[in-house]
């Protein structure tokens, strides 16, 4: 919010030329990080304030101003005031230890070279582990960083948009039928309560196929019905699935097209379910209005719905986003342990506990510190895009 | 299109059904479409007006008529359009579950069939005997599913309950106390939860080590009675609840407490029983960090589940001493996929249990979470 | 109002505060609680049940608990992060990859200064005490070792670290019990084909074409461990595998192993092309299941498996499992003008470790002793010859062959009843018997940090090559790189 303002401040503050449309794009991307600067610098100054010397006298006259108390009632007025500290304490406490010394100890161990969590000792400080993260140079055998990050980034930005569209357009269908539509909604919900794990083993039996190369039991239920279009078995989520090769990175397409489709049926119902009760509580004079003005379904779907379903959308890709960077257990799931062969199907959070569990926390520290960089960067294009999104509202 | 019905051997009814329902459907709307079109022909309206909605449009009773009729078909074919799709997708999101359920009764035999039966040809029950029998591999002395259960309830309702005291008190004294870096600390709180929980685990996996807190309920419980998030949440709800109110309670001598649990709880009770239930599944649900800090028998249920569970000879049952569901044919270290099933089965039907008898709690409370953020 | 407030926030923190400790303290006494990691299944952990009563009715106020964390893989896991914590057991399960990463904690016990002394030791168990007569074995029981086995747990074999504090001559690990790799064959089948059990890789794989003939829906070879396969061909072939030297570890790149990665692979017209093979990752499971269904309903001939897994490998009604030496090739490997068979098999199976000042025990000296202890007490005749005839491992000492018992069961009978054994335990039987006589074919490879990681890449490799998604010279490369060799200093 605060940014915004700044933002507002800035823009305004400085007289509107007219530029044309590109030069303009860029004066008004310079006017916008200008603004946040001045605005976190500004913030900053009022913090310090009380510690400068105009700070400590402005405080006490403030304080000789006020009525003189004893010391014993300062005491207990400042214990009633301060009472809000004794109901946060027990959340504080538990967060101090499992929450904010995590994060530093996470911090200061990830700059530690050739860190060993079993014996605590390190060579001595630098950035090594963050640039054999970025390498692949763990030399231990482990997934590949790169890899994980195109997988993460590849699975969440074409599995979100999509369940997205899909989650659209079943609430727009929800939303206009009367009758069992209680029904619908239900079942449609039931994905929503299940566990990545048991159902991404759902997931694998529908796609895999058992046997061995000359003998096979059975190919799956997909490459079935697929056969029925003649379609000739392909082993989705076994050895033999088949990628890509681009250099080093591989492609695993069919893996993707399951976890993708995976992803959008668990995301689905949470989707619906938002935008669903995002469209019921439109006010029902906004169609009205629109029958008067003679606007078609289309029209009014595209000026009235959408705009004003347009938070929750962008709060559902925000989510979804957000979700997809920390996926790993459906992973788990669907390709087992290993997440696919040579971790062919790691994610972002699969690299950390891989090499956790490798026991190379100086490479896992590093891993997440480097997830935590790219979360925010993304957070903060987010927090761009849907501001002027909203803003149409 | 004979040939495809065919291949789906005697189970596959249920798809031939599903297959003529959307094959009926398509051939009703093309229909529709079709009668509609003429309709449109028969009417000699210029085709651009076919979109108005004001049906008084008309300027004889004749074409009033006409456009009534109109209406009423594209309202039916819209209706079999927006019913059908539903219907699939309705239909997609169920199937897996239908297919874990009749998985788990199958017999691995005819679950490998080259050709899937939709219905299980017969029901072997058995399988859930066998997998309540099965230690996991790595259990000895407890860690049978019974074990597993209680772990699973017990960490589940002390973590509900002691992160339910801990939100509540915390909630209140944002929304409703004033203390010195009250907003810093709140802002503070907030901003973790931007940082992927993953960063914390490493770290928190050596504090409970050296807390000597492995392989306890403790350890499942403590690190996530504090949820950052519900805090957020309840904090706003309480903040809706007028200040009037408060300054009321305020006269009649109500203390702080007293006015949270006699004012505010009662209140906000349904977010409150959203919060518990969306805690209970999200703590029947955890896999990770019981994996990582405990052994077998303080395990909870999904960890259970990713044991894979075999043909494994039985000493004693019901059906006579040294039983094994195939004869050993299937030898006793192949994971079966219908005994995972199984298992599967036992893990999710208890959710969705739940959902049918609280589907109000769970959907509003995940539907609020959406409104806000 | 106040009071109640304050009580009943100081409630909350009370009831968070108990539920934080109330389970911390599970009351366990670790100064007298020995700790045993293993990766046994139920079965053998029962067997185990005796050597601990045995223990613990020696020393009263002794305990022993016996934990199973899972696989191999598990076990070293578990062991590695609760050396990270200072909770690491007293004794483990191990395999030598393994003890390589342990050494770095300087917690792994030397077992030369138990291993043949004399001493008596006084212990105290809670308020009493209680005396151990001899801490070691006799120098009579120590010859009767299998020295195969035992070398392997010197700290020669080892790349020991600065940090592990141990002398050159060490003992790190004694030999629990053995395994090995062997050749289960359907008799009924190669009795069909009109054929002996093969003696060489290619006489198997002239075989294989036969039965592929004969069934053409049978897989003819399942080969459960492919990092196993590797590293053994690498030993009978003659090409390099790994070696401890520091700086240069990963030799497996290398001209050998190109040409016999190659004629096993899923290209041209080899092996795997054939559809001769199949592998565990491949199958998804122990090839022992498809063994066991025979070759008519799409099964294997031959399984080359462990012989700790033998008693997955009897065939029932269908055929009765025949047992022998894994195949070897003919080669010239000294020179002297006659090619000799190498037919060397892996040795491998669980050995055991002491790590000492686990669980914050106050006397680590004592419970080093007293853990030693209750190695003799696994390490036993009798305990021996019953755990083997349980799991089909070998056991670790000579003496075990001549015990009255065990032999009776390597002659197929049930040594309490004295009647003829059932099909699952005459397999195990038949393995036992075979392993027994291959002593001399045995060998180990190298363990140092990140050998497990070599090992590991071999599977991959195997893989890769089989199933025809690499070449043999591109999969062995990106091994190397992915062991953090460099792929240009090889070759």
């Amino acid at each position: 919010m605060e940014e915004n303002n700044a933002n507002v401040g800035a823009i305004a503050g400085a007289p509107p030329k007219k530029h044309n449309k590109f030069v303009q794009f860029f004066v008004d991307r310079g006017l916008r990080i200008k603004g946040w600067f001045v605005d976190k610098y500004t913030a900053i100054k009022d913090f310090f304030y009380v510690f400068t010397k105009a700070g400590r006298a402005e405080k006490k006259a403030r304080m000789a101003e006020g009525p003189q108390l004893s010391r014993g009632e300062r005491f207990r007025r400042g214990l009633k005031t301060q009472s809000g500290w004794l109901f946060v304490l027990p959340a504080l406490l538990l967060m101090a230890v499992f929450t904010f010394y995590p994060i530093i100890a996470a911090f200061i161990n990830s700059f530690k070279q050739g860190y060993s969590d079993m014996t605590g000792k390190f060579n001595g400080w630098g950035v090594d582990n963050f640039v054999r993260v970025l390498n692949g140079d763990t030399g231990t055998g482990g997934a590949s960083f790169v890899q994980c990050l195109v997988n993460t980034l590849l699975l969440t930005f074409i599995s979100v948009p999509l369940s997205t569209l899909l989650a659209l357009l079943i609430a727009v269908a929800l939303n206009s039928i009367k009758r069992i539509q209680k029904a619908y909604q239900t079942i449609l919900f039931l994905p929503y309560l299940t566990n990545a794990l048991a159902m991404g083993a759902v997931f694998a039996t529908f796609f895999k196929i058992i046997g061995t190369s000359s003998n096979t039991e059975t190919v799956g239920l997909v490459n079935i019905v697929l056969g029925w279009f003649g379609v000739k078995p392909i082993d989705w989520v076994g050895l033999t699935s088949p990628h890509w090769q681009l250099g080093s990175l591989s492609i695993p397409w069919a893996k993707y097209i399951v976890a993708i489709i995976y992803e959008v049926w668990s995301g689905l119902p949470f989707k619906i379910l938002i935008l669903f009760s995002a469209m019921q509580s439109i006010n029902k004079q906004y169609y009205d209005a629109a029958k008067v003005d003679g606007a078609s379904r289309w029209t009014t779907l595209w000026k009235i719905t959408a705009p004003m379903i347009m938070p929750q959308i962008s709060y559902l890709l925000v989510t979804g986003i957000m979700g997809g960077m920390k996926q790993y257990s459906a992973i788990i799931g669907l390709f087992g342990d290993t997440m696919g062969q040579d971790y062919d199907m790691g994610t972002m959070v699969g690299y950390l506990y891989n090499y956790i569990e490798l026991g190379q926390t100086g490479y896992a520290f590093a891993g997440s510190l480097i997830l935590f960089i790219i979360i925010m960067i993304i957070t903060f294009f987010n927090n761009k895009i849907t501001k002027k999104r909203t803003t149409y509202r | 299109m004979s040939d495809l019905l065919l291949s789906s051997g005697a189970g596959g009814w249920v798809v031939a059904l599903m297959v003529i329902l959307v094959i009926a459907g398509i051939i009703a709307s093309i229909i529709l479409i079709v009668k509609l079109f003429r309709m449109v022909r028969e009417s000699k309206m210029p085709a651009a007006k076919v979109g108005v909605w004001d049906l008084s449009a008309g300027d004889s009773g004749f074409d009033a008529e006409r456009e009534k009729r109109m209406e009423r078909v594209r309202h039916i074919t819209k209706n079999v359009l927006v019913y059908l799709f539903l219907t699939i997708c309705a239909v997609l999101a169920f199937l897996p579950f239908y297919w874990m359920i009749i998985s788990s009764v199958k017999t691995e035999t005819e679950f490998r069939e080259s050709v899937p039966t939709f219905f299980p040809h017969t029901f072997q029950w058995k399988n859930y005997w066998m997998i309540f029998h099965q230690t996991t591999s790595t259990a000895r002395g407890g860690a049978t599913f019974q074990q597993i259960l209680i772990n699973t309830l017990v960490v589940g309702l002390l973590s509900t309950l002691l992160g339910l005291v801990v939100i509540v008190i915390t909630a209140y004294a944002f929304a409703r106390m004033d203390f010195k870096g009250k907003n810093a600390l709140f802002g503070l709180m907030l901003a973790t939860m931007m940082i992927p929980g993953e960063l914390f685990t490493i770290s928190n996996y050596i504090t409970v080590s050296q807390l000597q807190m492995k392989n306890s309920y403790t350890v499942l419980i403590l690190p996530f009675l504090v949820s950052v998030y519900y805090i957020y949440l309840l904090r706003n709800n309480f903040m809706q609840i007028p200040n009037s109110l408060y300054q009321a309670a305020k006269v009649d001598g109500l203390s702080d407490m007293g006015y949270l649990l006699k004012v505010m709880i009662p209140l906000t009770a349904p977010t409150l029983i959203s919060i518990t239930l969306l805690r209970f599944i999200g703590t029947w649900n955890s896999y990770i960090w019981p994996r990582l800090v405990n052994t077998a028998p303080w395990q909870m249920i999904t960890n259970w589940v990713t044991g894979g569970f075999v043909d494994r000879l039985q000493p004693t049952s019901p059906w006579g001493t040294d039983w094994t569901l195939y004869g050993g044919i299937y030898g006793n270290s192949m994971s079966l996929d219908t005994l995972k099933m199984a298992a599967v089965c036992m893990v999710s039907l208890p959710l969705l249990i739940l959902f049918i008898f609280c589907r109000r709690y769970i959907m509003r409370g995940v539907s609020k979470s959406g409104t806000k953020g | 109002m106040k009071k109640f407030l304050t009580v009943a926030l100081a409630c909350c923190i009370a009831v968070t505060g108990c539920v934080a400790f109330a389970a911390c303290g599970s009351g366990t006494d670790y100064d007298h609680t020995i700790v045993f990691y293993s990766s046994q299944g139920d079965a053998l952990a029962n067997e185990t049940d005796t050597a601990i009563a045995n223990f613990e009715e020696k020393y009263p106020g002794w305990t022993v608990e016996h934990t199973q964390p899972g696989g191999y893989d598990d076990v070293l896991s578990k062991v590695r992060s609760d050396l990270t914590a200072g909770l690491q057991p007293d004794l483990a399960y191990c395999y030598a990859d393994h003890v390589a990463q342990y050494l770095e904690s300087g917690t792994v016990v030397n077992m030369n200064k138990y291993l043949v002394s004399e001493q008596s030791y006084s212990y105290t168990a809670g308020e009493e005490q209680g005396t151990v007569d001899r801490i070691g074995f006799t120098e009579e029981e120590v010859a009767q070792f299998i020295p195969g086995y035992f070398e392997e747990g010197k700290a020669s074999m080892y790349t020991v670290p600065e940090a592990a504090n141990l002398p050159a001559d060490a003992l790190i690990t004694l030999p629990f019990v053995k395994s090995t790799e062997l050749l289960y064959y359907n008799p009924k089948a190669l009795e069909t084909l009109e054929v002996d059990v093969p003696e060489t890789w290619d006489e198997l794989w002239d075989i294989c074409a036969k039965a592929k003939a004969e069934w053409p829906n049978c897989t003819p070879l399942g080969y459960d461990s492919e990092a196993n396969w590797f590293i053994t061909m690498a030993q009978q072939m003659g090409f390099n595998y790994t070696s401890p030297t520091e700086g240069n570890h990963f030799l497996f790149n290398n001209p050998g192993a190109i040409e016999w990665l190659t004629s096993i692979s899923g290209f041209d017209d080899n092996y795997y092309a054939k559809q001769y093979i199949t592998t565990q990752q491949i199958y998804g499971s122990y090839t022992s299941a498809l063994f066991i269904k025979g070759p008519e309903a799409g099964g294997l001939v031959f399984c080359i498996g462990s012989s700790g897994g033998a008693s997955n490998q009897s065939g029932g009604d269908l055929f009765t499992t025949g047992v022998a030496p894994i195949p070897g090739v003919y080669r010239d490997a000294d020179n002297d003008g006659t090619e000799e068979l190498h037919a060397e098999c892996i040795s491998q199976g669980p050995s055991l470790v002491m790590l000492s000042g686990g669980n914050g025990a106050t006397n680590p000296s004592e419970k080093e002793i007293m853990t030693f202890q209750f190695v003799k007490e696994l390490l036993a005749v009798e305990f021996q010859a019953k755990f083997a005839m349980a799991s089909g491992y070998n056991p670790m000492r000579e003496d075990v062959y001549e015990n009255a018992y065990y032999a009776e069961f390597l002659t197929g009978k049930d040594p309490d009843t004295h009647a003829s054994l059932n099909a699952t335990k005459k397999v195990v039987a038949a393995a036992a018997n075979t392993a027994k006589k291959l002593t001399d074919r045995y060998f180990t490879s190298p363990a140092f940090v990140g050998s497990t990681t070599a090992r590991a890449q071999m599977t991959s490799v195997v893989q890769y090559v089989l199933l025809g998604q690499k070449t043999a010279e591109r999969a062995l490369t990106d091994a190397v790189k992915a062991c953090g060799g460099n792929p240009a200093a090889q070759q």
